[in-house]
């Protein structure tokens, strides 16, 4: 398990800088001048210039490739171009924000996907089935920001059970924190609650099928360990796939739900930064996402190693 | 046959029919099997043949308890296993065990050996985990495997090997009562005899008794005491092994054992002969079994009128077995002798004779 860690851990690095390289060249692409959004409409020539110069995009690309690199390596992504701030203190504060509300989202779309599932599973063909197979479709097709509006309207300001935004002040305790945090996760987690829903019932109504859990019955074990113990192991394999690939689509996701909720988190950030050609923002931005990815992905590939022995490395 | 341990009485089974492509049709419900009984003695093995769809894995699920018949009645020493609820008593279980066709299937594949042996041997004797394990690695030497498999998982083991496990598994609550589904149609020649042997020495062994499924009478016939012939939901002809397969006294076995290739190519030559002479139609049980008729009418050579009109009454064979089958009352009226008395030219004649079927 931890040589398969290790290994992971290493084919990482490769692929983090394909994906720094990548950005950056492609953000080059842009054909706007970056000196002409700071400055405004009215800059001349040499106050351009002397901008360009200033940002160090007057340099050949290369160069400024092989400095921003050497720096994000120990942990410097740059100046913000627009406030000046140091982007690793913006990020810092803001990366807690959207993992916070993607895991948060990932656990009620792997709670209520499995539960229904499992359910709609174990009674297959009837009405609890028919019930969330509908359910599920009309989950998989309401947008995420509707239903955050939808759940703000009702739940924060007719009900006024939960804060309908993102408090302006930085949640002070824990219990605050999760009280915020509870609206956006459900309205981002719905979702993939619902496509985890689907997939948990199909591998579970296939596991059932098969001899073990036959075998499993005429050992004698209750109905209820049969699934616990012998089902749920086996049809959780597809389920971790899936939710692997629901992480991406959370993060992706979390941009619309943070502008509904008005939460300070990386998605208004790195919108912000393509709005403005903020390139160190954006490449930032980027980097801490594709990390996030590789890091789930790691987790993902340990789990599954964990579920299904035939995986396992000698 | 000794003191009979199982009691199959008269046992139906259907399956509801589904939903059709719309809303409102509802398809016919499926007989899987039509009044069957039979019975077991402590010890004994009784082989179940018949091909695809003929019902006899549904007999079997039926014995386990997964399916409840129709009508009829299935006991087992003092269990009355129709007459269970929804909970099947843990002591039913630890009676009666099941090796199933495929050996990759029944195991699961995220438990290593040592856990999937142990589990009944927890459930039903109480045991700790220590002692469990010890009781897993004798019953795993038992099988012909090493005490060191135990930490494996099932998919490092080969066909035969699992089919081994499967068994030692079925063999760790001392059951009374074994049944085998197709325990070793799955595997190659050489390891089917090998597990065959093997299940052989453990009845020797353990006493306990088979109930053997399978579509290959030429296995059956090795290890069984007795054969019960299925065709499409029906019983047809059941008897001692060696009767069955010498004697065949319904036209159904007398196909099953054309149908068993010989290594003589001059016996096989005329086998296969005979197997051209008796196959009508095409092979293998199709549509819904009929309720009031010889399933097999549509494909015997000897088909009489009769055999469209009812389905026949057990008679007992010369050899002391019985058959279901109307050319022992009408027609030729066998009275119990072998069916290959009959040659398919002189076919009987289509009408049956008036004293027939008493």
């Amino acid at each position: 398990m931890l040589r398969l860690l290790a290994s992971r851990v290493l084919a990482a690095i490769p692929l983090m800088l394909m994906v720094a390289t990548l950005v950056f060249f492609l953000a080059q692409l842009n054909p706007v001048d970056p000196a002409a959004t700071i400055m405004g409409d009215d800059a001349d020539l040499e106050s351009l210039a002397e901008k360009r110069a200033e940002l160090g995009i007057d340099r050949p690309l290369v160069v400024q490739y092989w400095d921003w690199l050497n720096s994000a390596v120990v942990g410097d992504l740059g100046t913000n171009w627009f406030n000046g701030e140091q982007i690793t203190t913006e990020l810092r504060d803001r990366i807690p924000v959207t993992l916070s509300m993607v895991f948060g989202s990932l656990i009620v779309a792997l709670a209520i996907g499995s539960a229904f599932g499992v359910l709609a599973a174990l009674k297959a063909g009837r009405w609890p089935d028919r019930t969330i197979t509908v359910a599920s479709s009309l989950g998989l097709a309401v947008p995420n920001f509707w239903i955050g509006l939808v759940l703000a309207y009702y739940v924060g300001v007719k009900l006024q059970w939960l804060p309908a935004i993102w408090p302006t002040t930085r949640p002070d305790s824990l219990a605050r924190w999760v009280e915020a945090l509870i609206l956006p996760c459900v309205a981002l987690g719905i979702s993939a609650s619902a496509a985890i829903a689907r997939q948990a019932r199909s591998s579970m109504i296939g596991v059932l099928q098969r001899d073990y859990v036959r075998t499993a019955l005429a050992k004698g074990l209750p109905v209820r360990r049969v699934v616990s113990r012998h089902a749920v192991r086996n049809a959780a394999i597809p389920v971790v796939t899936l939710a692997g690939f629901q992480t991406s689509a959370l993060i992706g996701g979390s941009i619309f739900v943070e502008f509904v909720f008005n939460v300070p988190g990386l998605g208004r950030f790195g919108v912000d930064a393509i709005l403005r050609q903020n390139m160190p923002a954006l490449l930032g931005f980027v980097m801490v996402t594709a990390a996030v990815v590789v890091v789930v992905n790691i987790v993902l590939d340990l789990s599954y190693a964990w579920l299904n022995p035939k995986v396992r490395p000698e | 046959m000794s003191e009979p341990l199982l009691h199959i009485d008269d046992v139906t089974i259907v399956f509801p029919g589904g939903r059709g492509a719309l809303p409102w049709q509802k398809l016919p419900d499926v007989r899987a099997v039509q009044h069957v009984s039979l019975q077991i003695g402590a010890g004994d093995t009784l082989g179940l043949v018949g091909e695809s769809g003929s019902g006899k894995t549904t007999l079997g699920r039926a014995v386990l308890r997964f399916l409840r018949p129709e009508s009829g009645s299935i006991r087992l020493g003092d269990f009355d296993v129709t007459g269970f609820g929804r909970q099947v008593p843990t002591e039913y279980r630890k009676t009666v065990q099941v090796v199933f066709q495929d050996p990759v299937g029944s195991l699961n594949p995220s438990m290593v050996i040592g856990a999937i042996i142990a589990e009944p041997l927890r459930i039903h004797f109480g045991m700790d985990s220590s002692a469990a394990r010890e009781r897993a690695g004798e019953l795993l030497e038992q099988v012909g495997l090493q005490r060191h498999h135990l930490d494996r998982y099932p998919h490092e083991f080969s066909g035969g090997q699992r089919q081994r496990i499967a068994v030692a598994r079925a063999l760790a609550t001392e059951p009374d009562l074994l049944v085998l589904d197709e325990p070793v149609s799955a595997l190659d020649v050489s390891t089917q005899s090998q597990v065959i042997n093997l299940l052989e020495r453990l009845q020797r062994e353990t006493g306990a008794a088979y109930l053997l499924i399978a579509h290959d009478l030429a296995v059956v016939r090795h290890t069984c005491h007795r054969i019960a012939v299925m065709y499409h939901s029906r019983v047809v002809e059941l008897g001692e092994s060696d009767d069955i397969c010498e004697r065949p006294a319904h036209p159904y076995t007398e196909l099953l054992l054309a149908s068993i290739p010989d290594p003589d190519p001059a016996v096989q030559h005329v086998k296969s002969q005979r197997r051209r002479e008796l196959a009508q139609g095409v092979a293998g049980a199709s549509g819904r079994a009929p309720t009031d008729s010889c399933p097999f009418a549509e494909r015997c050579p000897h088909v009489m009128d009769v055999c469209r009109e009812s389905f026949p009454e057990p008679i007992p064979t010369a050899a002391g077995g019985t058959v279901w089958c109307h050319l022992h009352t009408c027609g030729p009226g066998l009275g119990g002798r072998p069916v290959s008395e009959l040659t398919t030219e002189s076919r009987p004649p289509q009408t049956p004779a008036p004293d027939a079927d008493g």
